[in-house]
């Protein structure tokens, strides 16, 4: 994995520590275009669950049903729909830095040691918290797809297993976006001045 | 010996450390769940604690993933934000002045009518605050307003939305209480309003008495004629104010779910934007960003304080607020409330609502759902409603009192170096009066909160 350059940073050679920090950059700057395009994608979904909400209002009132897409489908559906746009956006507000922190205390800190709080952060809080979970939302994912996981609901959707799997899947972009933190702010501590890992960083772009 | 020390304080240890956590400044939903794990890790360690367990924690994720009420946040969010970039509420604004121009301190009125109106568009304190600031500040400056006055009038105003429905917090209560976002939506209104007027009544009553402190606005401003002041009244005031309702009253009356009445209310939304020419491509994304943040940053949350709840009642959590309780005396029924008043009072002057509805009430849920409120809600059921409303308007107030008050800071982030902390301070002493005042009212006539559930039909 991408990260291992950054945990054996401290025997590299002086050097060779450009080429470490610049991969390290690369890495991150993968993942973050990959986390944003995926946000900026999924985001239309608020658009695609307004349209099936009124829709299954609209034609509820008036007691008309399509064939397929009854009211309890379009019901869950909507769930559906809304739960793989807030699971997809998780990471997407890690690397954008959008999650609430309570920094009364740490605000007026000088950036180095904010830097330093975010990878003591990443290591003790955010790698336990995905790395123990991941497996757990794993397996339940795979119990699901093993019988083919139906909805409760007599006349639901059929296939109960892909929402699990996104589920699964949103847990494994934090995990990127743990990684990628991490990545970026190895390279602000211990990189070389000129090489700054925020050149090539979400800050400012537009989608 | 410190091993059972250990083991006998765990869940006491857990609680302090993610007190201790959240102040380091990393972001909250990480450390809530990265605590969560690292203390069944040490449990784990300890013998206390078995890995099956956190086999349990998907399929907790998996319930805030279908719900049907959660759904509600991004819907409402969504909505907000699309209003919110739409100028709705500068449109309104202006409107608002116009009609209270000769009104002594009508432009802080209108402020405070804005922040009533628009609490719609309010999902987290810190935001609807700065936006309220922005918008308003600088022309209260302009016309020579006492800073204590304008500051206050919009710090007040700002941190109403958490209370006024269409609230993201009452859904969040709502779904930890067990209690319909309608019944909490309809319970939170007069309260609400009850706060909107005292805010008027006292900006009405200083502007009287010191006319220097809010000088009124010229009075030739806005349009001529009566025709065209009814022409902008109704194209600023009437489009927003009917979805509102529409959006509140279809819960209300039961046509709607909260839920559905959310979306209707995005779509209605985006209709007003199109109609106010404001509707593109790069709005919508714009709006997308904005809303999409916001609505992950509350699941985040919702997802970490999830992990942590689960570990926290394996490792004995409730027992120990039970014992603290016991060991302090508390146990009649208005004891443990106002406990839990106080210490929701303390935690608001550091965390925002999602962290303190999510760590705290899963806490206390299983104490005071058990108290026995008989002789003062009428019928039992409605004690969990009036309880949720009490802590909506004791968090608000608690936002506001100095020298913490989380809106205060986020106010001072954007106000100009001329208004100084010193007269925000001032200025918002009287408005935490009238919050303690409304909290007394509604702890002391519960009747102000559950009159609208109990006519809609919401507590039978």
């Amino acid at each position: 994995m991408g990260n291992r350059p950054g945990l054996s940073f401290a025997k590299t050679e002086k050097p060779n520590t450009g080429k470490t920090m610049q991969s390290l950059v690369t890495f991150a700057n993968l993942i973050d275009g990959f986390l944003r395009r995926l946000a900026h994608t999924t985001g239309w979904l608020f658009l695609v669950a307004i349209v099936i909400i009124c829709f299954d209002v609209f034609t509820r009132k008036i007691g008309y049903q399509l064939p397929y897409f009854t009211s309890t489908r379009l019901q869950e559906l909507e769930w559906h729909v809304t739960s793989t746009l807030f699971l997809s956006w998780l990471a997407y507000g890690m690397i954008k830095n959008t999650h609430v922190r309570i920094d009364v205390f740490t605000g007026v800190l000088e950036q180095r040691k904010k830097d330093w709080i975010d990878l003591f952060g990443c290591i003790v809080f955010a790698l336990p918290y995905t790395l123990v979970i991941l497996p757990y939302v794993y397996s339940y994912a795979a119990t699901s797809w093993s019988y083919w996981e139906r909805s409760d609901a007599p006349n639901g959707l059929p296939a109960l297993y892909i929402i699990k799997s996104i589920m699964a899947f949103g847990f494994t972009t934090v995990l990127l976006a743990t990684l990628s933190i991490m990545a970026r702010k190895i390279v602000d501590l211990f990189g070389p001045p000129g090489l700054h890992s925020k050149s090539n960083s979400m800050e400012g772009v537009e989608i | 010996m410190i091993l059972e020390w250990l083991i006998e304080h765990l869940a006491v240890l857990m609680f302090l450390c993610l007190i201790f956590g959240m102040f380091l400044g990393f972001p909250v939903a990480l450390t809530i769940g990265g605590i969560g794990i690292i203390f069944a890790l040490i449990a784990i360690g300890l013998d206390e604690f078995r890995w099956a367990r956190f086999g349990t924690i998907p399929s907790r994720f998996y319930g805030t993933v279908e719900s049907q009420v959660l759904m509600a946040i991004p819907m409402f969010v969504f909505m907000g934000v699309v209003l919110e970039r739409s100028r709705v509420a500068e449109d309104l604004l202006k409107a608002l002045q116009i009609l209270l121009r000769r009104v002594p301190g009508g432009l802080a009125m209108s402020v405070a009518l804005l922040g009533t109106i628009m609490a719609a568009t309010t999902g987290i304190v810190g935001a609807s605050v700065i936006m309220l600031t922005l918008m308003t500040l600088p022309t209260m400056l302009e016309r020579n307003y006492s800073h204590e006055l304008a500051t206050g009038t919009i710090a007040a105003s700002g941190t109403l939305g958490i209370l006024i429905p269409p609230s993201i917090m009452l859904v969040i209560l709502g779904d930890l209480v067990q209690v319909p976002i309608g019944t909490l939506f309809a319970a939170a209104v007069f309260p609400g309003l009850l706060l909107s007027c005292l805010y008027l009544t006292y900006i009405f009553f200083f502007a009287r008495l010191r006319p220097s402190a809010a000088p009124p606005l010229p009075d030739d401003m806005g349009p001529d004629s009566t025709l065209e002041l009814v022409i902008l009244v109704a194209r600023s005031i009437v489009p927003p104010a009917f979805l509102i309702f529409a959006v509140l009253g279809s819960i209300f009356l039961g046509f709607a779910t909260p839920t559905e009445a959310s979306g209707v209310g995005c779509a209605g939304a985006l209709l007003l934007a199109a109609l106010n020419r404001r509707l593109s491509i790069k709005m919508l994304k714009d709006v997308i960003e904005s809303a999409g943040t916001t609505n992950a940053l509350v699941f985040f949350i919702i997802l970490g304080a999830t992990v942590f709840a689960v570990v926290f009642r394996f490792l004995g959590g409730e027992g120990v607020v039970k014992d603290i309780l016991a060991a302090t005396g508390i146990d009649t029924g208005w004891e443990v409330l106002i406990f839990l008043m106080v210490l929701v009072f303390f935690m608001g002057f550091f965390f925002d609502f999602i962290e303190i509805s999510l760590i705290v009430i899963p806490i206390f849920y299983p104490i005071i759902s058990r108290l026995n409120f008989g002789d003062h809600i009428e019928p039992a059921f409605a004690f969990m409603p009036w309880v949720t409303i009490l802590i909506a308007v004791n968090l608000q107030t608690s936002f506001l009192t100095p020298p913490f008050g989380f809106s205060l800071f986020y106010m001072k982030g954007v106000v100009p170096p001329s208004v100084k902390m010193q007269e925000i301070y001032r200025g918002i002493i009287p408005f935490v009066m009238l919050q303690l005042l409304a909290v007394a009212l509604v702890m002391t006539f519960p009747e102000i909160a559950l009159f609208l559930p109990r006519v809609t039909g919401f507590l039978e």
